[in-house]
């Protein structure tokens, strides 16, 4: 990998390093964030530890240590009055994450070089991600922990896509889906590309290791196998679709049916190369995205890919464009408490003046107005959707020609 | 000359093969007195003041079991016997089994030979229809379902493929016959009605056997709900899908959309599907017979995935998806189907495959071994896969196959049409 010269692009890297962990630094309300240092298990979670050996850090530092509060609400009016060590403590505790921000930067310029053979392309998509505001509300200022898994699944790309470093690459693919479970809808993809060789194989196993990873933590953690699969936590993975029912109570959901015609498309049709897999991975993440029910912050899983569709294909800009700002609706609109922290913060700012107190009020009586809730989050979910379908027709199309094809026979 | 081509060497190997399997159906038919639809159709042929006294079925069932009667034997109680793990089931009893399942049974070789028939007509080798024959019979879940569930779908089946058949022989009106007859026994023969339908539109047809198969749908259609009305079965068990499941009517479950608001009707993506796909193929199959199989199996799998049903109805794609494999030459999506079928059998159905815990696979416990062990084992997994919250995601991906597999067999009809 080349290195960035010292330039321009340089200076402003460095900027929006700053601004970020600025902005890190000042959103200490999260219920996700928080729940690093709360949550109560029986095992701490892998990340858990990360935060638990920061904290032990912390204490070494020769500042003042309020004491941490481990309940919402005293956490939120500890910052009403905070000291500049609890907000040392914020910066602390989301290092690792402008990090893994950072390191996914890189890899997406690393995978884009490799896959375009132009640098100017791999900066391009280097900065496509860094100054994606989505990622640094989800990252940086949520402090949400799913950049981890798409950091290691990111670089299990990498390496898969060298046949020298197949060991590396399953390592990574495995550690991915040990942190959280949702590489496991990417799985199949290998096998389907890579064939019946080794590569298919090896990736495979170390899938399986992963999830027996994964599901060992969880149990150890005290959470319920299968329950913690329905319902939200923000260590474990949580799948949601769209259901369709029965009268008789029976249920099928849209996103696992949408995956298997995904996975059957791929398996008839796809190239068998392996500089096809970071557009059947991207394939297939939008035919799971276009039906699944989906938190604020598993959208990061689907941008890296995006961003590397843009750059590397050099596809239109608008898919992306439509669908980051579809997603931004829909989650601003439809998860009012979790930017607000259960109205204790705006966009995890604590309430620290009249304004932002106001300002909290104003939002969450807007996103709880009819129009809104009956008739926006529809439709732009409507539209997040439709554009996923007409993204996976375009990609499945430049890659097999299969409409045109099917198209040609109807007609 | 045919029966010179009988006695070959390779035609005596195959008929050998059919005797044997069909000797292994007929054991496992006699001694499988726990047959889920068995036991519900004959304690409605034995318990008088049933509401399925007007059943087709039942009415043959009553007769078999007044023959039964009549023979000089030990009759003890039946039922008694199926009701409990040490109830005395006497030998008289699998004699029973086997009367009552040997139309069953004949249905089963009638539908192989419907198979070998069509294959021929399709203009596949001797040697491919006869593997296509022997894929029938030796399917693993047609002799679950048929001889051991005791299903009568494939009464329903034979009548379907019969109509599909004689309408690839020209023989529109006896074809419309097969189908009416097949309507008016279980609704689900409606999905090859309307194949038919559409295949006739792209083919040369008299105004008068388009009619004729027209008139099929209505005809089977009126039947059926006439002898539901005589048993006094509720008429509207259909279109609401009943909840507890009956052998002889239809039992057929859409999934649907949900509404911000609740509005009482919603729109059924079985029907929507299958009829949107009829319409579409309709105006664009190619002209040619094996596009009847084709529309047959694709709008029935579709059906299959965006419905809930019975599983013995599955029984109807799987003559269907015989032919397609051993025309195409790919089995791995027949492979896949099974592997997903077990799974969703064992999951959903482990009660039924058990007789809640009194046989396995409706074989009374006393005559296998390790019968606890086996029956704990199916229970115990089904359980599991519930308390993990996996059932959802089973059923989604069956689903998704399904449809998958449909298009799949639509996307290669074409193909081939097109070379």
């Amino acid at each position: 990998m080349k290195p960035f010269p010292v330039t321009r692009q340089g200076l402003l890297i460095v900027f929006i390093i700053t601004f970020k962990a600025i902005l890190m630094t000042v959103t200490p309300l999260s219920t996700d964030f928080l729940a690093q240092i709360t949550y109560q298990t029986k095992f701490l979670t892998p990340y858990q530890l990360l935060a638990t050996s920061i904290l032990q850090i912390w204490y070494l530092l020769p500042f003042d240590h309020p004491q941490i509060s481990t309940h919402l609400t005293l956490w939120t009016a500890q910052f009403l009055h905070a000291t500049t060590g609890l907000y040392l403590l914020v910066f602390m505790l989301k290092l690792p994450l402008l990090i893994l921000d950072i390191l996914a930067g890189s890899l997406i310029y690393a995978i884009t070089l490799r896959n375009s053979t132009n640098a100017k392309r791999a900066r391009f998509a280097f900065f496509l991600w860094f100054l994606n505001p989505y990622v640094l509300v989800m990252n940086e200022m949520a402090g949400a922990i799913d950049l981890l898994p798409v950091v290691l699944f990111l670089l299990s790309i990498l390496f898969l896509q060298r046949p020298k470093h197949l060991v590396k690459g399953a390592l990574a693919n495995a550690a991915a889906m040990a942190l959280k479970l949702f590489p496991i809808v990417l799985l199949p993809i290998f096998p389907m590309v890579g064939g019946r060789s080794r590569f298919s194989w090896v990736v495979v196993a170390s899938g399986l290791l992963g999830v027996a990873t994964y599901f060992a933590w969880v149990i150890a953690g005290g959470y319920n196998p299968g329950a913690q699969l329905l319902s939200y936590g923000p260590f474990t993975q949580s799948f949601d679709d769209f259901v369709l029912a029965t009268s008789t109570g029976k249920q099928i959901g849209v996103a696992a049916i949408s995956l298997v015609l995904t996975y059957v498309v791929l398996a008839e049709r796809w190239p068998r190369t392996r500089d096809s897999i970071v557009d059947a991975l991207l394939l297939t993440l939008l035919g799971y995205f276009a039906f699944a029910s989906w938190v604020p912050h598993y959208f990061v899983w689907l941008i890296p890919f995006l961003v590397l569709d843009r750059a590397i294909n050099l596809r239109n800009s608008t898919y992306l464009i439509v669908l980051h700002l579809s997603a931004i609706l829909i989650v601003v609109a439809a998860f009012p408490s979790y930017f607000t922290a259960d109205g204790n913060a705006f966009f995890f700012v604590p309430p620290l003046s009249s304004q932002l107190t106001s300002a909290i009020e104003i939002y969450q009586r807007v996103v709880q107005q009819g129009f809104v809730t009956i008739v926006g989050i529809p439709i732009v979910r409507a539209l997040f959707t439709i554009t996923c379908i007409l993204y996976w027709t375009r990609l499945l199309e430049t890659r097999t020609g299969l409409i045109s094809q099917l198209t040609k026979r109807l007609l | 000359m045919i029966l010179r081509n009988l006695l070959t060497p390779v035609f005596r190997r195959f008929r050998l093969l059919v005797v044997l399997i069909v000797t292994v159906k007929l054991i496992l038919a006699a001694i499988t007195p726990f047959g889920y639809d068995y036991v519900a159709y004959m304690s409605g042929t034995i318990v008088a003041g049933t509401t399925w006294s007007w059943s087709p079925w039942i009415i043959f069932a009553k007769g078999a079991y007044g023959f039964w009667l009549w023979l000089p034997l030990d009759h003890g109680d039946f039922l008694h016997g199926l009701s409990t793990t040490t109830g005395p089931l006497l030998p008289s009893h699998y004699l029973l089994t086997a009367i009552v399942k040997t139309p069953l049974l004949l249905a089963d070789i009638a539908v192989a030979h419907l198979i070998k028939n069509l294959a021929t007509r399709l203009g596949q080798s001797s040697s491919m229809s006869r593997a296509t024959t022997l894929l029938w019979l030796c399917n693993p879940f047609a002799t679950l379902f048929v001889e051991m569930w005791g299903s009568v779908e494939i009464l329903v089946l034979f009548l379907s493929l019969a109509g599909i058949t004689l309408a690839i022989g020209s023989r529109h009106m006896l074809a419309a016959i097969a189908l009416a007859s097949g309507i008016a026994l279980k609704l689900s023969p409606l999905i090859a009605w309307m194949a038919l339908i559409a295949w006739m539109l792209r083919t040369p047809y008299k105004r008068a056997n388009l009619i004729a198969v027209i008139s099929a749908g209505p005809i089977g259609i009126l039947g059926y709900f006439y002898w539901l009305a005589r048993g006094q079965i509720e008429a509207g068990a259909f279109l609401l899908s009943s909840p507890s499941y009956s052998p002889v009517t239809q039992m057929f479950s859409e999934y649907t959309t949900s509404w911000v608001y609740q509005i009482p009707s919603y729109p059924g993506f079985a029907v929507v599907g299958v009829v949107a796909y009829y319409m579409f193929l309709g105006a664009t199959c190619a002209r040619e017979n094996w596009s009847l199989v084709t529309l047959t199996l694709s709008g029935t799998l579709l059906g299959f995935g965006l419905a809930d049903w019975f599983p013995t109805v599955f029984l109807t794609a799987m003559p269907l998806m015989a032919l397609w494999s051993t025309r195409s030459h790919k089995y791995q999506y027949v492979l896949i189907f099974c592997a997903l079928l077990t799974v969703y059998l064992l999951t959903f159905y482990d009660a039924e495959l058990t007789s809640t815990s009194l046989s396995v696979f409706f074989i009374p416990m006393s005559l296998v071994p390790y019968a606890t062990q086996i029956v704990a084992a199916i229970r115990t997994a089904s359980s599991l896969v519930n308390q993990a919250m996996l059932g959802f995601e089973i059923r989604s991906i069956f689903a998704g196959f399904l449809i998958a597999y449909a298009a799949s067999t639509t996307w290669n009809s074409l193909h081939q049409s097109q070379c």
